[in-house]
């Protein structure tokens, strides 16, 4: 298996200096989805989630660069959700003038949903822990062959026997278990890394 | 080793799940297990991942096997490209005015039909490039297309539903691969995507060692590297999606070769590989709408490939095929700026007008920022300025 990847508390440290590339590459690959993400729900289209998306991260380095976030005082992940928040209202306004003036119902049913209603908390909550699993999925699916993969997904997520993903992957059953353990162990270091306060 | 007579569900339970008991210590247990129902009744039940997790994998579903969006890449690999806050550090913005200027004037000149586009290419960014082929009748946008393998007039027909390619049993031995070589290179990213539908593919007994069709691509330097995504039917291993690649030596001897497979039941679905750096990954979907999977993901490096086709072989003089090829899509080259993407048809008479007035309003902002650097060094310190 590769090397257990850096903390996050570590790579946030790492992000301030700009040498670090690996910390900056980390941080996007991490990141850069569920920015994305949540912007295409809040219904920009593909290009403009784009561009909020590196307004964001951008914004994010420039800060932690700048010691602006101070991590006693709250999670990282909420303090992101409040940049996410700030430049989406600025995108909205900017998008809404042009809106109105055109009389554009969507984007005037698009600027309707800001500011967020209390419920965009728990969703930006419920897509945090989302993409950090999908983070640290992907990350292991890198390290392993596919039927250690699939042997740990069909038995650890999907239920099915241990006994039957063997005959499936031609594996020994004890080897399917194995699989099955070192996999979530390895997504829970990597989840566990990624986890803020 | 001995035999264990009493089954020890807990130990073996705690061996098994705990992955830092060492082999020799597992050894025992391993073997138990393979015939132990009580064992792996309790393994089974074992629920180690949690209620948390088990609920968001059934919400998400196997995140390794979701469609990646073409755009979230690209923003992901620009902003892994560049450091913007870097960039920003470094007082670069000069060389980038420049630049932005001679794109501008690039750019309306391109708008007012300076430029012509060479055949087959339907869009252009920078040196992005994107072709479509229908395949439904013979292309005539694709001056370097050919086709190839034996027989290759009589078995590849260009039909109103597609590239159709029809291949008759009876042919000895490994029959070489036949099909459409279309002469299009490939360079930097890519994405690549085709419709296939089955016609008729050989049973299982019949198929010999690989019967496919492929989405196949190639280069010849500095290496030779053959990869591809097929759709296949294999005597050992029945219906299956294929995503490989094979390497050789300058002598033509395979080096390596990687591959993964996936059963299948699909007639009819689309095949794609899509390359982001030197990572290739292999999809295919099983209808033509469906979502695509991701079957595999090989590390083949940047290097130009020489070829994309479109082919279909047999191994067995019993194996016959026949399948259709449509709707073959191209994304290639440097990817474009995410706001060159398309958003909104716009007529381009605004376009030229909007590029033209950058222009002119960046030349003359050009002009005007020494003078105000002057006036405010002469403004001495602590000075109000005062409004006109």
């Amino acid at each position: 298996m590769a090397a257990f990847p850096q903390t996050r508390a570590s790579l946030l440290l790492r992000l301030r200096d700009s040498r670090d590339e690996a910390a900056w590459r980390e941080f996007v690959e991490l990141y850069a989805p569920l920015v994305y993400g949540y912007a295409r729900r809040r219904g920009l289209q593909d290009a403009d989630a784009a561009d909020l998306c590196q307004d964001v991260l951008t914004a994010v380095a420039g800060s932690l660069r700048r010691l602006d976030y101070d991590a006693t005082r709250g999670a990282f992940r909420n303090w992101l959700f409040t940049i996410v928040r700030r430049k989406l209202a600025d995108w909205l306004e900017a998008n809404g003038k042009r809106a109105q003036g055109s009389g554009d119902s969507a984007m005037v049913e698009l600027l309707s949903q800001c500011p967020a209603p209390q419920g965009q908390e728990s969703e930006w909550e419920q897509e945090w822990e989302a993409r950090v699993f999908s983070w640290a999925c992907e990350q292991v699916r890198c390290e392993v062959s596919y039927t250690t993969w699939h042997a740990f997904w069909c038995t650890g997520f999907q239920g099915q026997p241990g006994k039957q993903v063997a005959a499936e992957l031609g594996l020994s059953v004890a080897a399917v278990y194995l699989a099955r353990s070192r996999v979530l162990a390895r997504l829970k270091e990597l989840v566990q890394s990624v986890q803020g306060p | 080793m001995p035999e264990m007579v009493d089954c020890p569900w807990r130990e073996c339970c705690q061996v098994l799940l705990d992955v830092s008991f060492p082999p020799e210590q597992r050894e025992l247990y391993e073997r138990h297990v393979e015939s132990c129902r009580n064992c792996q009744d309790h393994l089974d039940r074992t629920n180690l991942c949690g209620e948390a997790w088990q609920q968001l994998a059934q919400r998400t579903g196997d995140p390794t096997l979701q469609p990646t969006d073409p755009t979230l890449v690209q923003v992901v690999r620009r902003l892994v490209a560049g450091d913007p806050v870097k960039e920003r550090a470094r007082w670069s913005w000069l060389p980038a005015l420049v630049l932005l200027v001679a794109l501008g004037t690039g750019i309306a000149f391109q708008l007012a039909g300076g430029g012509n586009d060479p055949a087959g290419k339907v869009e252009t960014a920078t040196e992005y490039h994107e072709y479509h082929l229908p395949l439904r009748g013979r292309p005539d946008n694709l001056p370097g297309m050919k086709l190839v393998g034996p027989d290759a007039d009589k078995c590849v027909r260009f039909e109103p539903a597609g590239l159709r390619i029809t291949l008759p049993p009876g042919f000895e031995g490994s029959r070489p691969q036949v099909g459409l070589s279309t002469g299009l290179a490939l360079k930097g990213d890519f994405e690549v995507i085709v419709s296939f539908e089955v016609l008729k593919l050989p049973e299982p007994a019949d198929a010999g060692p690989s019967t496919p069709l492929t989405l196949w691509v190639w280069r010849t330097k500095p290496d030779r590297c053959i990869t591809g995504v097929s759709r296949r039917v294999a005597v050992d291993a029945g219906d299956q999606f294929s995503a490989w690649a094979t390497w050789f030596d300058p002598a033509g001897n395979q080096v390596d070769h990687k591959g993964e497979t996936l059963p299948t039941t699909a007639t009819a679905g689309r095949l794609r590989l899509v390359r982001v750096g030197g990572e290739l990954s292999y999809y295919a979907s099983e209808a033509p709408n469906a979502e695509f999977i991701l079957l595999n993901q090989l590390s083949i490096g940047e290097q130009d490939l020489d070829d994309v086709r479109l082919i279909a072989f047999t191994s067995s003089p019993r194996a016959t095929l026949d399948a259709r090829f449509s709707d073959l899509h191209i994304r290639m080259g440097s990817l474009p700026p995410v706001s060159a993407f398309p958003k909104k048809p716009q007529a381009r008479g605004w376009l030229v007008i909007a590029a033209v007035g950058v222009v002119f309003l960046l030349l003359f902002g050009l002009a005007l920022f020494p003078r105000r650097r002057r006036f405010r060094a002469e403004v001495p310190t602590g000075t109000p300025q005062q409004g006109p």
